[in-house]
């Protein structure tokens, strides 16, 4: 282990006592001084959330959740009709989603590999060549009409019914009915972009 | 168990339900996150409903390549910081103020109702942490914040601040020392805190 993976280790929320961290730390002065230098502020961490992640009281937790769910779920699911949502919001989830992809496709880009041989270098550049021709061709194109992203938030404004709500709402009255009902009840019920929008408007 | 990738899939083929479970698995998580920003219960749980609200919304644009968890972190934390914006210029002081009322609205000892978790965030322990938390510069507190409260790796919190591995590293160990620094300077300042 590197004192960079000490470091990992160290701020670790529940590893932080394993057996190869004392191993490094017995043998590494810095990192010692360093733990040392932060317990103060690691101690408080830890045991606030040693007193949350105490396995009886979450086990009882959940027990008691899945009880209690169908009748008095409403402080963890939200409910039809309040009006939390905006296309604001959804818009900023969709961005987070295409930055995040478009992350990981660089990082799979960038993942070390062999040495290309020639002809692979011949095709990287041929690659290139496309590439920046492509991105030329985007260039241009973002001159364009605005509107192509997000196709979803363009498409909110006509009613996007919120059916995760809808979903759970109508199984908790009716649990009997057959998926096709709770699709139709789904329907009847107004999403929450919707009663947000509505909300506004008034 | 289903992995989050997999429920994702599900959901957009219409087993709406599913996403109950993607709630069960991150709302505590990003509770304690708000909790610990806000000072305040309520504030922490619109956000929290507000970020979930939004996932679903955009379930769409999902893709596999990444974790759910790290998408719906990056919503919550860009929720988090506009709130932030919008509601405070001083952070110390809504912090404070929001645990002073929690603790004029009197609650002798823990209702039954309340979950482990309200129970044990609501010590004095905690609410030092969060007064400490609230006067470092915000990327660091919510740094520590990410992988404490939010139990994450290194890799996963560059990615949900758009930062860089070392910047994520550095910002926890900064925010770490100036933490250490307060606890160690004890209720010196604290005086002047009550
Ligand atoms: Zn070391």
């Amino acid at each position: 282990m590197n004192c960079d993976e000490a470091f990992d280790l160290i701020t670790h929320p529940t590893d932080h006592n394993c057996e190869e961290l004392q191993w490094h730390l017995q043998l590494c002065p810095r990192c010692r001084q360093m733990k040392e230098t932060l317990a103060p502020a690691l101690d408080t961490f830890q045991q606030i959330l040693d007193d949350v992640t105490d396995v009886d009281q979450l086990s009882q937790f959940h027990a008691d959740f899945h009880q209690t769910s169908d009748q008095e779920s409403a402080s963890i699911f939200p409910k039809t009709g309040q009006p939390f949502l905006s296309a604001e919001t959804v818009r900023m989830a969709e961005q987070a989603a295409s930055r995040l992809r478009a992350e990981s496709v660089t990082n799979q880009m960038t993942k070390p590999s062999q040495k290309p041989k020639p002809h692979q270098k011949r095709l990287v550049h041929a690659a290139l060549i496309l590439l920046v021709g492509f991105l030329m061709g985007w260039g241009i194109s973002l001159n364009g009409p605005e509107n192509q992203f997000s196709p979803s938030v363009s498409s909110l404004q006509s009613q996007q019914p919120c059916l995760w709500i809808a979903q759970r709402e109508s199984r908790a009255n009716q649990p009997a009915k057959t998926a096709r009902e709770k699709g139709s009840a789904s329907n009847v019920v107004l999403s929450c972009v919707a009663c947000h929008l509505q909300s506004t408007a008034e | 168990m289903i992995d989050d990738a997999t429920i994702m899939k599900r959901i957009c083929s219409g087993e709406y339900l599913l996403f109950d479970e993607l709630v069960l698995r991150y709302r505590e998580r990003l509770l304690r996150f708000a909790w610990s920003k806000y000072g305040s219960l309520s504030a922490a749980e619109d956000l929290v409903q507000e970020a979930f609200l939004s996932a679903f919304a955009a379930r769409e644009s999902y893709n596999p390549a990444f974790a759910f968890s790290t998408w719906l972190w990056t919503i919550f934390l860009n929720l988090c910081r506009r709130h932030y914006k919008r509601e405070l210029r001083h952070p110390r002081e809504m912090v404070r103020s929001s645990f002073a009322a929690a603790e004029a609205a009197v609650i002798p000892e823990p209702s039954s109702s309340e979950t482990p978790l309200q129970v044990a965030l609501k010590t004095e322990q905690f609410e030092l942490l969060a007064l400490y938390l609230a006067e470092l510069p915000e990327v660091q507190a919510d740094a520590l914040r990410l992988r404490f409260f939010g139990g994450m790796k290194f890799t996963e919190i560059a990615l949900t601040m758009d930062c860089s591995l070392s910047a994520a590293k550095i910002r926890v160990k900064n925010g770490l020392l100036q933490l250490a620094h307060r606890f160690s300077e004890g209720s010196t300042s604290e005086g002047e805190v009550s």
